[in-house]
């Protein structure tokens, strides 16, 4: 006899059924241990209804081995573990999404999810030096006051994410593939580093390719174990944008960064916000709206400066400026370089990048 | 009868002696050649034999024995036809063997009897003088090239028949006379005035050629890093004697001098294309010749969208970027040739060339890091200025704000340049870049809470030991780019922002 969990399981690695077809199933059927049982009788009248495909039906009938899912089990228990919505580890938030996924395959420490409220962080694979800034200003602050951060381990925003995350507090990967593949690749000491001391979790079992169609789905799982989502830099047609409209239609609060006007790296967090997501102007705002404390950190006392210290400062802001933009403030280059190096020892001034300045 | 003639061939850019004897015996008629010598050489037997005959000097039905030493070296190359042809006429007992032996001779000869030009005489007269040969007697061609060198009586020759008239006595020939004379005013291709703005970038250009630093400008298209590198033999400094000639020699070696010129006395300015062979860069050939990293000796080498080049072709030029020279090895010799170029170096972020401009970058990371990472961190840390460019905003374009022309740059280069040569004058170099490590605390003081900074910013890891004496004479040339003798708190400071001490790494931000 298999156990609920067991059920679960098979019903998890079965890689016919997209989740949303798996749930209009399983809301007729009634629960994976059920479907389990089912009876031919039964099948022919989902297919007739059109609840049932008929590869998946196949598939049912190929899996339905007490002794293979048994021995599955296993070789699953050595790669990974796993949480299933028969468990009451199941993350709470995550149960209460439309489709969640009936299996979880993780690394790390599940626990992380409980009695903790979590922040999903998106944006673009691409980002913008303003892109990245923002990363380095928001999140060390949110994982400071406790946050958990979820994001997806990828490329640009979700990487500086969790390695931001990394400084100040917990983070948690959720992947597009096999819990054992590392996608990207350049990721390798990241999600190595989170597989032993954060969490690493993936709807999909071990072996399953990353494909692009996983991605969409994954990012419904940021937004389900999310209480809310930061999006930071989105063009308008983008992945990104997808999971935010996922965020909304599962009633999470959406926060967005807002960019310049013109700028495409912008267009989305811009139209987010119009369409209803929170502006959100420094990690404090996120904050408070979540009902955490926000610690005011201490401003850099701006006393101690020189009047062509002040007048450079004041050029600078949260959007990297070039190096020789600065020379508007009428200084001769050989003078600047001085002072805008002054700056930057002083703590208050810090590159972006080589040749680009913020104000910290 | 035996006889026995100087000659010589360039070593790498120095010379050596040649010995050319001839022997006539009894024996069957026949002219052999010997001494490892290449096939060119080896013609040599049929072009001295015509050459003497259209000149009317037949050669006699006997033994005759040349031989070129030493034996264990390889002889290349025609420039040894006429020193054969004198050694063979003093055999003849036509030319008097009375005084032969202050002579070194070279050239090429014709069929006519004519003598032509050949690389690398400038090398041999030099070593000559120094071995104490004070009489050369060269192709008229390169009368010149030789004239560069004190102390040298060159006679230079059109025909054979003239060279044997001048040695038995019947016709004179004036020696040509050394002369040093100052640099040419340099050619102004492109005046910085042209470029709008981009006063950082400027400056940092200043202060590399001021002090020969090496420099990489690193930035989007559109920016004028090729322009500004254009305009760069508009404003550099003139080159001493002791440059004129090092180049001189090697540009002799590598047979680039043009007919009848004697020193080259303009920086040169080489900007090899990124599909440039190895061996055209740093030097080859089965008889080793000088490259673009010893042809742009005391000049820039511009190397434009170094990522382009071929990667081995970049590593390779650590080695010279460090020794300032460059050995070159081949099957049957080595030599060394100088390589004391200043690298000016221009790069895009990213395969687009856009980055960090997302409304027109769409690279990913990854390609940005790859693309950064070909330029590799040992190579970085030979270059002492690294200067991050943008594209020029529109209203710098259309400003009608009056940019500083090349002559006032120049004006202000050539006294940092005449400060450095007084305080290394006794020295054998002349930039503060070649400042040797050992005359380092010889040379450059700094107070004790300036050397402290340093100090710490080196035990912080961020600057490499390398980079530690490298901050340093930058220091001292912008000390001299700014007329002080001290080198202060402001001068370290801009050392260091160029050095973008920040992040010492091979490129912009990783993550």
């Amino acid at each position: 006899m298999l156990s609920d969990r067991q059920c679960c399981l098979w019903l998890g690695m079965l890689r016919t059924m997209k989740p949303a077809e798996r749930q209009r199933l399983l809301d007729a059927v009634g629960s994976p241990a059920m479907l389990y049982r089912i009876s031919d009788e039964m099948c022919l009248q989902l297919l007739h209804e059109g609840l049932l495909k008929p590869e998946t039906l196949e598939e049912i009938r190929s899996t339905r081995d007490e002794e293979k899912i048994r021995s599955k089990e296993r070789e699953t228990e050595q790669t990974c573990r796993v949480v299933t919505l028969a468990d009451a580890e199941y993350p709470a938030l995550l149960r209460e999404i439309p489709d969640p996924p009936v299996a979880l395959f993780y690394r790390g420490d599940i626990s992380l999810l409980k009695e903790r409220k979590a922040i999903g962080v998106v944006g673009s694979r691409t980002p913008s030096l303003y892109g990245k800034e923002m990363v380095r200003r928001f999140v060390p602050v949110l994982a400071g006051a406790g946050l958990l951060i979820i994001s997806g381990l990828a490329m640009g925003i979700d990487s500086l994410a969790h390695a931001a995350a990394l400084t100040a507090g917990k983070t948690v990967g959720v992947l597009g593939g096999g819990i054992d593949i590392c996608y990207p690749q350049r990721n390798f000491c990241l999600y190595e580093e989170m597989c032993r001391d954060q969490l690493v979790l993936s709807e999909y079992p071990p072996g399953v390719p990353p494909l692009g169609i996983h991605f969409p789905l994954r990012n419904r799982i940021i937004s389900g174990l999310s209480d809310g989502i930061l999006v930071v830099e989105a063009r308008e047609h983008s992945g990104t944008r997808i999971t935010a409209d996922a965020a909304l239609d599962q009633g999470r609060n959406v926060y967005a960064i807002p960019g310049r006007i013109g700028d495409p790296m912008s267009e989305g967090t811009n139209c987010l916000i119009r369409m209803g997501a929170m502006l959100t102007r420094c990690p404090e705002d996120i904050l408070e709206d979540m009902g955490l404390d926000t610690k005011k950190t201490t401003k850099k006392r701006k006393a101690d400066l020189t009047e062509k210290e002040r007048r450079i400062l004041s050029l600078l802001s949260g959007t990297p400026v070039f190096t020789e933009e600065l020379l508007s403030c009428g200084m001769p280059v050989q003078e600047m370089i001085p002072v805008l190096s002054a700056l930057e020892e002083k703590g208050l001034v810090r590159q972006a990048m080589r040749g680009y300045y913020v104000k910290t | 009868m035996y006889s026995k003639i100087n000659s010589g061939c360039p070593l790498g850019i120095d010379g050596m002696l040649v010995s050319v004897e001839a022997d006539i015996a009894q024996g069957l008629p026949g002219l052999s050649l010997v001494g490892y010598l290449s096939s060119s050489v080896r013609e040599a037997g049929d072009r001295v034999r015509t050459a003497l005959r259209n000149s009317g000097y037949g050669l006699p039905p006997r033994r005759i024995t040349v031989s070129l030493s030493p034996a264990d070296v390889r002889k290349d190359g025609a420039g040894y036809d006429l020193a054969i042809a004198t050694a063979l006429l003093c055999s003849m007992e036509v030319i008097s063997p009375d005084g032969l032996e202050e002579y070194l001779i070279l050239g090429e000869l014709g069929l006519d009897g004519s003598v032509r030009g050949i690389p690398g005489v400038l090398p041999v007269a030099h070593f000559a003088s120094r071995s104490g040969i004070r009489k050369l007697i060269v192709p008229l061609e390169n009368e010149a090239e030789a004239s560069c060198i004190d102390g040298v009586e060159v006679y230079g020759v059109s025909g054979l028949c003239e060279m044997i008239s001048f040695l038995n006595g019947e016709q004179s020939i004036s020696p040509s006379g050394y002369s040093e004379d100052r640099g040419r005013e340099p050619v102004i291709l492109h005046d910085l005035s042209e470029i709008h703005g981009q006063k950082v970038m400027k400056r940092g250009m200043e202060i590399a050629v001021a002090g020969f630093h090496n420099i990489i400008l690193t930035g989007a298209a559109g920016a004028g890093k090729s322009l500004l590198a254009k305009c760069i033999p508009g404003i550099m400094p003139p080159m001493t004697y002791d440059e004129q000639l090092e180049l001189t020699k090697i540009y002799s070696v590598a047979g680039l001098l043009k007919n009848g010129d004697g020193l080259v006395r303009t920086r040169p300015f080489r900007s090899p294309h990124t599909s440039v062979s190895a061996s055209a860069m740093l030097g080859g050939g089965s008889v080793p010749k000088p490259g673009e990293v010893s042809l742009s000796s005391h000049g820039v080498l511009f190397l434009d969208e170094l990522p382009e080049f071929n990667r081995g072709i970049i590593e390779s030029l650590r080695a010279p970027l460090e020794d300032k020279e460059i050995t070159v090895s081949r099957v049957r010799t080595s030599c060394s040739f100088p390589a004391k170029f200043m690298l000016v170096a221009a790069r895009n972020h990213c395969p687009c060339g856009y980055y960090p401009d997302r409304s027109r970058c769409r690279c990913t990371e990854r390609q940005i890091a790859d693309y950064q990472n070909r330029v590799s961190h040992p190579i970085m840390d030979r270059i002492d200025i690294r200067i991050e460019v943008c594209p020029v905003k529109m209203e710098e374009l259309l400003s009608s704000e009056k940019e500083e022309g090349s002559l006032l740059v120049r004006g202000r280069i050539e006294e940092a340049r005449e400060r450095q040569l007084f305080r290394y004058r006794g020295e054998a170099f002349h930039f503060n870049s070649e400042l040797p490590q050992k005359k380092l605390s010889e040379y450059i003081r700094l107070s004790s809470e300036e050397e402290e900074r340093v100090k710490q910013i080196y035990q912080r890891g961020e600057l490499s030991a390398r980079g530690y004496f490298r901050v340093l004479r930058l220091a001292r040339t912008i000390a001299d780019v700014n007329g002080r003798e001290t080198i202060g708190a402001r001068e370290l400071t801009e050392a260091l922002f160029f050095r973008n001490v920040s992040e010492e790494g091979g490129g912009a931000d990783a993550v």
